[in-house]
């Protein structure tokens, strides 16, 4: 068609369709206009005045964290872990860091990984963090990786939690990654060599995994452990995540009848999957989980359920360990510690929250050492501070590929009624047990 | 063949479960010809409901259910009017659309209350269990079929005998021609989605004993229901039941006998719901559909 | 041309200046959003074509996460470099749409929107399924060794968002734009006046899904990480339609509006409300539902003065 045809087409069609009863908008058009312009206008303002340049007096902690999405719950551990270390440091040594002020500069990853990406290129690139801690799920985690490792100068990365070893084959030797949390094989060397020392080996295991990154990030670790370690696997369940039922697996299970069930799955599906053990009757000796069956949300839910399950942690509640020796207002014995947390949130502290509370305590401690911020330094101070900890000694040691790796060690414990509570009571490493591995009382 | 007859019974008793949370779901369709995109999280309400009920002033979620199930009403009531009933006659875009936008609205605001962290209901029959012979019936999931059966006979006797239930019936099959009954269309609609969210908040209370409680567990159990009420056909109740029961069965087999089966469970439901489209896309007991 | 559409064009073509500039200028927080704004685009436009024929698609997270997967094996398992893996990920995405297409035959409304949600979900359950394949649930890194470096990604992406904006500008300039209405208005009558649904129904969803699955692609290489929840993720799906409808259902800018919109609303959200746990998502929800009550026509409907004539692609009470 010619321009001049369709010219007049155009305009006929654009007639035609303004003929149509035009009804009232909501909003006139003049005022959108305003509103979009001004909104716009502040879009513009807000993204020139985002922190962007470095004032020198400052140590500026980044924080990536979920604050909201499917993994509220870890993101909101970090940020009053971090936000409680600040504060302590804040009473106990003032205001400052080696005369700089602390800036904790917090953005919300959405739990998505698109975000994840966005919010550690914002921190690394315009914010300037001088330090990173966190994420803390391992979805995160895997995801904020690229950004950072492509970032030509990317900052010293504290990680309180992931413990997928697929992140620590990316990050390799990086002498800028911290990470204060157990990989996968810290727990199942510990496990396993904690079960040979109670039970002795010959006997059969079945393991039920679930299919999402918790389960497929453990299971080759836990056979090759369990096989080294002179155990017979007799079964292996494949369960999906947050699925409501988990019957058909057991019955599996139980078909192969097994001394020891070895469950790899995270501590919701745990919840229920417990439950479930529980009804079916499958009088299995002994329950081993790896997930965090400390949590109160896990004893709340079950309550004579939980009784003789097993599970490891970097931290448990109750472990009565020692104020660290030269710092001991700032890592104090976790008694006084916990009874602070409890204090001041009104609930027990949680393993990411300790976790994240000491490495933040560690970095600023760091940069105190150091008396600077850049990563050279921050680096080198981090991996020569020891301190005794509420999760132990912080020595940063090399691990199978990460160079500093610290809180590597769990332990082994084992829920056991105690009058009207269940205790966790540990059995491994003989160092810190306090009491033996009991088989589950047959139903 | 123990382990046959102890699924079996198993996946009935789930189907029962699945029937009472997607029957809601199936009559907002029926009627109104919209899918409520929050109806999982009117069940994640529920169920926070009665664990709230439960752990702060020790009501059982069976009798927490009745109030429960008053204020899912209510609840049902006052969104479609304040918000629904204006997207009624919009584009079906604009519906989904909407519904999406306050089941994430629904979502956040369970975890700013409540956070995210996992919740668990444990009234004592949660986990005790009878057993017959080799078979053992766990008495959570026992109550919670006997409920949504009580619940969907109720629901079908009601549409079936009483006025309202008849004048909805009348609306599902044709509007204008009830319109021209003298009936009004806008109440029926407003009782319709009432009725399926006070449904989905039934369910949630007795789903509170059986499954975790998080904010976001809604989506999955709407992507079921969505798959049953495909399966069954839109607006039929006694389909949707049916379908629940297909459903409930296909998973547990392919859960037992597939190897991996468990994970695969998930896409039973889709893969069900491809083939009901391109085999007989009315479903089991459903209306034809307008092309 | 109508000074409208003049306007427009002038508008659209700096905009596209501006898109391509901004990854050159070194200035990572804008170029971070131009970056999403582009692959939001992309989805947008893809959503928008499809809508436009009447089909609604609750399941575009299938053809972002088919492209994310594709470009990361092709890179992973053949060494395939960047520009060359997107190719491969736009033709599985124009097969994925045509197979859709086909399956779903003459299925219109909800119910070819609860297929596309089948869709998505199955390949979120494969994608788990197969960790041999995909890695599972324990994920895929980028091998990093094929990085092309940030500023090649930081152009592909508003080159992806031109592209899908011709697309889009020829598809409406051609006859097929009034095809593809009649099928959204009544797809029967459509049918009557000689036009072939089928063969238009899958020509439209080849093209929209090449032009997801390139999105998908793109960000896969930017991000450097994937895994089923993140691929298949229902946020992409929610948001490809956001886009749109703010922007504008059914128009030409609409999804490019919409886009810029979401994006800078989202940034919004998370600079004012971010450090608050749960507090950024709610608020978007909040936004999304009064924007389909009072605004459903859109930005660029209420720029326009205009109300769009609705007219509900199925007759409602005939039965």
């Amino acid at each position: 068609m010619t321009w001049a045809v369709r010219a007049r087409n155009n305009k006929a069609r654009e007639t035609a369709m303004r003929s149509n009863l035009p009804r009232d908008t909501l909003i006139s058009r003049r005022r959108l206009t305003t509103i979009l312009g001004r909104a716009t206008i502040c879009l513009a303002v807000w993204l020139a005045i985002s922190p962007t340049a470095r004032a020198d007096g400052e140590f500026r902690i980044g924080l990536p964290m979920e604050l909201s999405g499917r993994f509220v719950a870890f993101g909101a551990q970090i940020k009053r872990g971090v936000e409680t270390a600040v504060e302590t440091w804040k009473k106990v040594r003032g205001d400052k860091v080696a005369g700089r002020d602390i800036v904790l500069i917090e953005r919300d990853t959405q739990s998505n990984n698109t975000t994840t990406v966005s919010v550690m290129s914002q921190l690394i690139n315009s914010d300037k963090a001088d330090i990173l801690i966190g994420p803390g799920g391992s979805d995160s985690g895997a995801a904020a990786v690229p950004p950072w490792k492509q970032a030509e100068d990317h900052p010293v990365w504290i990680v309180p939690g992931v413990s997928a070893t697929v992140v620590e084959k990316q990050v390799g030797k990086d002498p800028y990654f911290f990470h204060t949390f157990p990989w996968t094989y810290h727990y199942h060397e510990t496990i396993v060599a904690g079960l040979k020392q109670a039970l002795g080996t010959g006997k059969k295991v079945a393991i039920v995994y679930s299919d999402g990154a918790y389960g497929r990030a453990h299971i080759d670790y836990a056979r090759q452990y369990l096989k080294d370690g002179g155990y017979n696997i007799v079964d292996e369940e494949l369960i999906r995540e947050n699925a409501p039922d988990f019957l058909p697996s057991l019955l599996k299970v139980r078909s192969s009848h097994p001394d020891i069930l070895y469950t790899l799955v995270q501590t919701s599906d745990a919840v229920l999957l417990a439950k479930e053990i529980y009804s079916a009757k499958l009088n299995i000796p002994y329950l081993i989980g790896t997930f965090q069956a400390t949590l109160p949300e896990f004893k709340n839910a079950l309550g004579e359920v939980q009784n003789c399950w097993t599970g490891v942690n970097t931290y448990v509640v109750g472990l009565h360990s020692k104020a660290d020796a030269t710092e001991a207002k700032l890592f104090p014995a976790s008694d006084e510690w916990e009874a602070a947390w409890r204090a001041k949130y009104n609930k027990e502290p949680e393993y990411m929250e300790a976790g994240s509370y000491i490495s933040a305590m560690l970095a600023l401690l760091a940069v105190e050492q150091a008396n600077a911020t850049d990563r050279d330094h921050l680096s080198t101070a981090l991996a020569a501070g020891v301190h005794d900890t509420v999760m132990g000694n912080s020595q940063f040691q090399p691990s199978a590929i990460a160079l500093h790796q610290a809180f590597g060690t769990v332990v082994d414990f084992q829920l056991q009624k105690q009058g009207d509570t269940y205790a966790s009571v540990i059995f491994y490493p003989p160092a810190r047990a306090n009491g033996k591995l009991q088989a589950c009382p047959a139903q | 063949m123990i382990n046959f007859a102890q699924l079996l019974i198993d996946a009935l008793l789930m189907g029962g479960l699945y029937a009472l949370m997607s029957v809601g779901l199936s009559l907002g369709f029926g009627v109104m010809r919209i899918i409520n995109f929050a109806h999982g999280e009117f069940v994640m309400l529920g169920a926070y409901g009665a664990f709230w009920g439960l752990t702060l002033w020790h009501i059982d979620p069976l009798i927490a259910m009745p109030l429960l199930i008053v204020l899912g009403f209510l609840a049902g009531w006052l969104l479609f009017r304040g918000v629904i009933e204006w997207a009624l006659k919009a584009p079906q875009l604009n519906q989904i659309l909407l519904t999406f936008g306050i089941a994430l609205v629904l979502q956040h605001i369970a975890v700013v209350l409540w956070t995210g962290d996992v919740r668990s209901a444990s009234p004592g029959y949660a986990v005790s269990t009878t057993i017959i012979g080799d078979l053992f019936i766990v008495h959570g999931r026992l109550i919670g079929f006997l409920v949504a059966g009580v619940l969907i006979a109720a629901l079908m006797t009601w549409l079936r005998y009483s006025e309202t239930g008849r004048a909805l019936r009348a609306v599902a099959q044709n509007r204008d021609a009830a319109i021209l009954m003298g009936i009004d269309p806008g109440r029926i609609y407003a009782l319709s989605f009432a009725t399926s969210t006070a449904l989905g908040v039934a369910s949630g209370a007795i789903v509170s004993f059986l499954i975790n409680i998080t904010p976001f567990m809604g989506f999955p159990i709407l992507l079921k229901a969505v798959a049953i009420v495909i399966l069954g056909g839109l607006g039929s109740v006694a389909g949707t039941v049916i379908g629940a029961f297909v459903l409930a069965i296909a998973e547990t087999m392919v859960a037992y006998y597939v190897p991996d089966g468990a994970g695969w469970t998930e896409g039973v439901a889709f893969a069900l719901i491809v083939a009901i489209l391109l085999i007989r896309p009315r479903g089991i007991a459903g209306q034809s559909l307008a092309t | 041309m109508t000074r409208g559409s003049v306007a427009a064009t002038c508008a659209g073509i700096a905009a596209g200046i501006v898109a391509l500039a901004i990854p050159l200028l070194g200035m990572p927080l804008l170029a971070d959003i131009d970056f999403r704004i582009c692959a939001l685009l992309m989805v947008a436009v893809s959503w928008n074509l499809m809508a436009g024929a009447g089909l609604v698609s609750l399941g575009h997270s299938a053809f972002w996460g088919l492209g994310a997967y594709v470009a990361i094996l092709a890179a992973n398992d053949f060494a395939v470099p960047f520009a060359a893996s997107l190719l491969p990920a736009m033709l599985a995405g124009a097969l994925l749409g045509a197979a859709l297409a086909l399956i779903t035959g003459r299925m219109r409304g909800i119910y070819f929107a609860i297929s596309t949600l089948a869709a998505s979900e199955g390949l979120r359950v494969l994608a788990t399924m197969l960790p041999d394949i995909t890695g599972g649930g324990n994920g895929l890194y980028l091998d990093s060794k094929l990085f092309p470096g940030k500023t090649a990604i930081g152009l592909a992406a508003p080159c992806g968002a031109i592209l899908a904006a011709l697309i889009a500008w020829a598809i409406s300039r051609s006859r097929y734009a009034f095809a593809l209405r009649a099928m959204r208005n009544n797809e029967l009558a459509s049918q009557m006046l000689g036009v072939a649904p089928i063969r238009f129904r899958v020509g439209i969803m080849m093209i929209a899904g090449a032009i997801a699955t390139l999105a998908g692609a793109i960000n896969a290489w930017h991000g450097g990480y994937l895994d089923p929840g993140v691929g298949f993720d229902l946020k992409t799906t929610i948001d490809a339609q956001i886009a749109p409808i703010l922007g504008g259902v059914y128009t030409l800018p609409g999804p490019i509006i919409g886009a810029i919109a979401t994006i800078g609303f989202e940034e919004l959200t998370r600079a004012l409300f971010g450090g608050m746990v749960g507090i950024s998502l709610l608020v978007f929800g909040i936004v999304l539902v009064v924007v389909v009550l009072c605004m459903p026509q859109g930005i660029f409907g209420l720029l326009r003065g205009l109300r769009l004539p609705w007219r509900p692609a199925t007759p409602r009470a005939a039965r």
